[in-house]
């Protein structure tokens, strides 16, 4: 498995909770920088930060986007 | 492919007799309206002469949860699968299903065991299911350059167990070429392109963020416009660097055709890609 160390490993639980909440908070409208921030207040998210660092405001904006074009409730 | 624009731009190309292979993309049928009839009888003629492809949309990959609507997809894809006969099936690579949203735009991962771990479960499951060889779209969206940098080597990590394709998006890889300064053929370096057996090309489009200089826009995989001149002289050297892939898809949404000019953009990208195909052919020959 090449590489796959390159984020710390979480559990599929914390997984499924990054994933829920990184599409909520893309759904709010916030400044782009904000979602970065919301999404690393969150202390269940820990093992993401360094993945969540990365994250390019202007890539977050386009995933807004996408969300708002795409995106389907429940 | 079921709206009236791109029936209407395609149909002359079929009645023509060049277009020699289809891609369908099952979840479209999967709605109450069902398949029109003329639709469902092109879908039947590749499929009898095998040469109809398959592409999903909502099995989501790499979703952590939604095992219920995952299992419902599955269960649909098996009733399709046993209606026509398809040559290969591919889905997207990343996740677009997670909590109250049953359904979004197919966003990146962070590459970790974990997440290997899920994409593995779901690519065996969509090879049970599928019951022809399975493969993964690259993406074109990625958070920042470590998502660009770890794609190609997390697709080889899902599809090596079930040995499945790489079905290569050339204008997904242009749009991170573009959006993170990084060569074409670099990115292509990272993926495991000897899986290659499928190439989709299409057009996009360039939106402006907010948090750039207003000079630079971002690229994005809208397939809503013409194919860009640099793809057209890319695909030859990628099918020269891919040369296991035997499928080129062109690719369009529908309802993005506005007017009789488009229609003759649209016929003369397909052709032109045609030609561009059959020349690369020869040459290797």
């Amino acid at each position: 498995m090449k590489n796959a160390a390159r984020h710390n490993d979480c559990d599929r639980e914390s997984l499924a909770r990054f994933q829920s909440s990184l599409l909520d908070l893309l759904d709010l409208g916030l400044p782009p920088d904000m979602v970065i921030a919301r999404l690393k207040e969150d202390p269940a998210l820990e093992s993401f930060h360094e993945y969540i660092d990365g994250f390019e405001p202007r890539m977050v904006e386009v995933a807004q986007e996408l969300v708002k074009k795409w995106g389907r409730r429940r | 492919m079921l709206e009236d624009d791109f029936a209407r731009s395609s149909f002359p190309l079929f009645e023509e007799g060049v277009i020699d292979a289809l891609e369908w993309t099952v979840d479209a049928g999967w709605t109450p309206a069902g398949v029109p009839r003329w639709a469902a009888d092109l879908l039947d003629f590749f499929g009898k002469n095998e040469r109809l492809y398959g592409h999903g949309l909502r099995f989501s990959v790499l979703s952590a949860d939604g095992i219920e609507d995952r299992n419902r997809w599955l269960d649909r894809l098996r009733e399709e699968v046993c209606t026509r006969k398809y040559m290969r099936f591919s889905e997207h690579f990343g996740f677009m299903r997670a909590g109250r949203f049953s359904d979004c735009a197919p966003l990146a991962v962070p590459y970790c065991p974990q997440t290997v771990e899920v994409g593995r479960e779901n690519m065996l499951l969509l090879s049970d299911a599928a019951s022809v060889p399975v493969g993964l779209e690259n993406l074109a969206f990625a958070f920042g350059r470590q998502d660009v940098a770890d794609q190609g080597a997390f697709i080889e990590d899902l599809l090596s167990p079930v040995d499945g394709f790489l079905m290569l998006d050339l204008h997904n890889i242009f749009c991170q070429s573009v959006n993170f300064d990084t060569p074409v053929i670099e990115l292509l370096a990272a993926y495991p392109i000897f899986r290659a057996k499928q190439l989709h090309v299409s057009g996009g489009s360039y939106s402006q963020s907010s948090h750039q200089p207003k000079t630079r826009h971002i690229r994005r995989d809208t397939h809503d416009s013409a194919v860009p001149a640099e793809l057209f002289e890319l695909v030859p050297h990628v099918l020269k660097l891919c040369p296991n892939i035997d499928t080129v898809i062109f690719e369009r949404l529908g309802n993005t055709i506005a007017d009789s000019g488009q229609e003759k953009q649209f016929q003369s990208d397909f052709r032109r890609l045609k030609e561009a195909c059959v020349a690369t052919s020869e040459c290797l020959q």
